[in-house]
């Protein structure tokens, strides 16, 4: 038994039945044509099933054509529309074009080769547009179950390396050789890399995925905390850690952006600084006298960023320095957060000399205002 | 004083009871894999306050019986039918947010912990809470 016939669909309006036989006669082999006299019906037949095109006939009493392609082209974007004319009308024309998005013209009385071609190249737009709908649903699922896996990876990986740091501890607690206490602190060390870069991860996710939320910040706050945070890091100690701010009552912003943008600018500090040197210092400098922003300055005597360098290093995965054992991702994550809120960065530094990273963010009272 | 510990990694179990005997923290650990286990237990001993535990450290995220479900069913079934108090910490290595604040609604959940345990700050947070 053959299978039935699925036929392309053509949806034609026309207040002369013979035209619509005429239609009918001509494409019947590769099409189905289901016709219709009036606008109520054609709505009534658009209801029932997908049509891949829709042909109306430009005078259809006291109705336009052009109107019911255009009235029609929200609630059914995807039928390919046509337009018949018994002759050329440029007014008309200009009409269906612009307003009505028509995709071709057919003109009366008919031709045979021009109305199948002009039909076949109707249908091949309309299968063009479908499979570009497709893909694009495809990439959207792709990438969503992408961020998902990077998630729960995530998430997946930390508990076993907060388990690595536990025993660890147990270990140290209960006495060890200083040989073998060295090469614990090197573990330790390595797997709080690995968490850090985790937790990067995790912060990247959600900085595409959480709704902003406005809260009521304190700058100088969030940096003590997260310098207090990553006192473990070697070195971190010695370096002489200073707020200069202004800033007298809350700041109203997306706390949870601005702590990820803190978080990664301030351990960036903490990692590249100078090893040999005593002075070390980090300077954050918050200044909200401008009531449409506020002005932020991270400043440190690092090791600093050769200036090749610097046009790269938001770039996902761009490492500047072998020294230190950074994956890239950091300021990357700070480019995507400054780009959720609206705010700018700009860079300043010197190789051996330090680098000072300026920041302005557009406060949210004047961009809802 | 008397620790029971709920956790499905016996790494981790291991790794909190030694850190807790380490510190000096505990007279004795009590240790479950699944909390489900922990619960029928507490059940069958929930008139003894001599055997109940005074503390217990819960994790978040495990099989069959999570943290939060642990939370519901002690608070619907056996807090009532308690003569002397549990403080339930929460010992986690979730980095999601969310996890924290929702157990941190909890009224009976005195503290929130990353793992693994900071026996310092455990110390601090149980004087304060008068234990």
């Amino acid at each position: 038994m053959k299978p039935p016939e699925n036929k392309p669909k053509i949806l034609y309006l026309d207040d002369e039945p013979h035209n619509i036989t005429a239609l009918r006669a001509i494409l019947r082999k590769e099409y189905e044509v289901v016709g219709c006299l009036s606008i109520s019906e054609a709505y009534a037949l658009l209801k029932e099933q997908e049509y891949q095109i829709v042909v109306a006939d430009l005078k259809l009493g006291e109705d336009d054509g052009i109107d019911f392609l255009d009235d029609i082209r929200e609630k059914y974007p995807r039928p390919i529309k046509i337009l018949l004319t018994a002759f050329f009308d440029f007014a008309a024309a200009v009409k269906g074009i612009n307003k009505a998005k028509i995709f071709s013209y057919l003109f009366k009385p008919l031709n045979e080769d021009e109305v199948l071609s002009t039909i076949r190249i109707a249908h091949e737009h309309y299968l063009n547009n479908a499979l570009l709908e497709f893909k694009q649903d495809e990439l959207e699922k792709a990438h969503e179950e992408l961020n998902r896996f990077v998630y729960s990876a995530s998430h997946d990986m930390r508990a076993p390396l907060r388990s690595i740091i536990g025993i660890i501890k147990v270990a140290e607690m209960e006495g060890i050789d200083d040989r073998v206490k060295h090469y614990f602190s090197l573990i330790e060390r390595s797997v709080n890399q690995l968490d850090a870069f985790n937790l990067n991860l995790i912060s990247y996710f959600k900085n595409n995925k959480q709704e902003t939320v406005i809260e009521p910040i304190d700058f100088k706050e969030i940096a003590r905390d997260i310098f207090e945070q990553f006192q473990y890091y070697p070195g971190a100690e010695a370096i002489n850690f200073v707020i200069n701010t202004d800033q007298k009552e809350p700041w109203m912003g997306d706390l949870f952006r601005i702590k990820i943008i803190f978080n990664n600018l301030i351990t960036n500090a903490i990692k590249f600084q100078k090893s040999q040197i005593t002075n070390k210092h980090i300077i954050i400098t918050c200044d909200t006298t401008d009531l449409k922003k506020v002005t932020l300055i991270f400043e440190d005597n690092g090791i600093g960023i050769a200036e090749d360098d610097q046009k790269r290093i938001f770039e996902m995965f761009y490492r500047a320095t072998r020294e230190n054992s950074g994956s890239g991702i950091g300021l990357y994550i700070v480019k995507e957060a400054l780009n959720k809120i609206g705010a700018q960065i700009r860079i300043e530094s010197k190789p051996n000399i330090g680098t000072k990273f300026i920041l302005e963010i557009p406060s949210k009272q004047n961009i809802e205002a | 004083m008397k620790f029971l510990l709920i956790d499905d990694s016996e790494i981790e179990l291991y790794v909190t009871s030694r850190l807790l005997e380490n510190a000096g923290l505990s007279s004795s650990v009590l240790t479950f894999l699944e909390a489900n286990d922990a619960l029928s237990h507490l059940h069958t001993i929930k008139t003894e306050d001599q055997q109940l535990p005074d503390v217990i450290l819960l994790d978040i995220h495990m099989p069959t019986m999570s943290g939060f479900d642990f939370l519901d069913s002690y608070i619907q079934s056996f807090a009532p039918v308690l003569s002397k108090p549990i403080s339930i910490i929460i010992l986690s290595s979730t980095a999601d947010q969310k996890d924290f604040e929702k157990a941190a609604n909890y009224a009976i959940v005195k503290g929130v912990f990353d793992k693994p345990l900071d026996t310092g700050r455990l110390k601090t947070l149980l004087e304060e809470i008068n234990i």
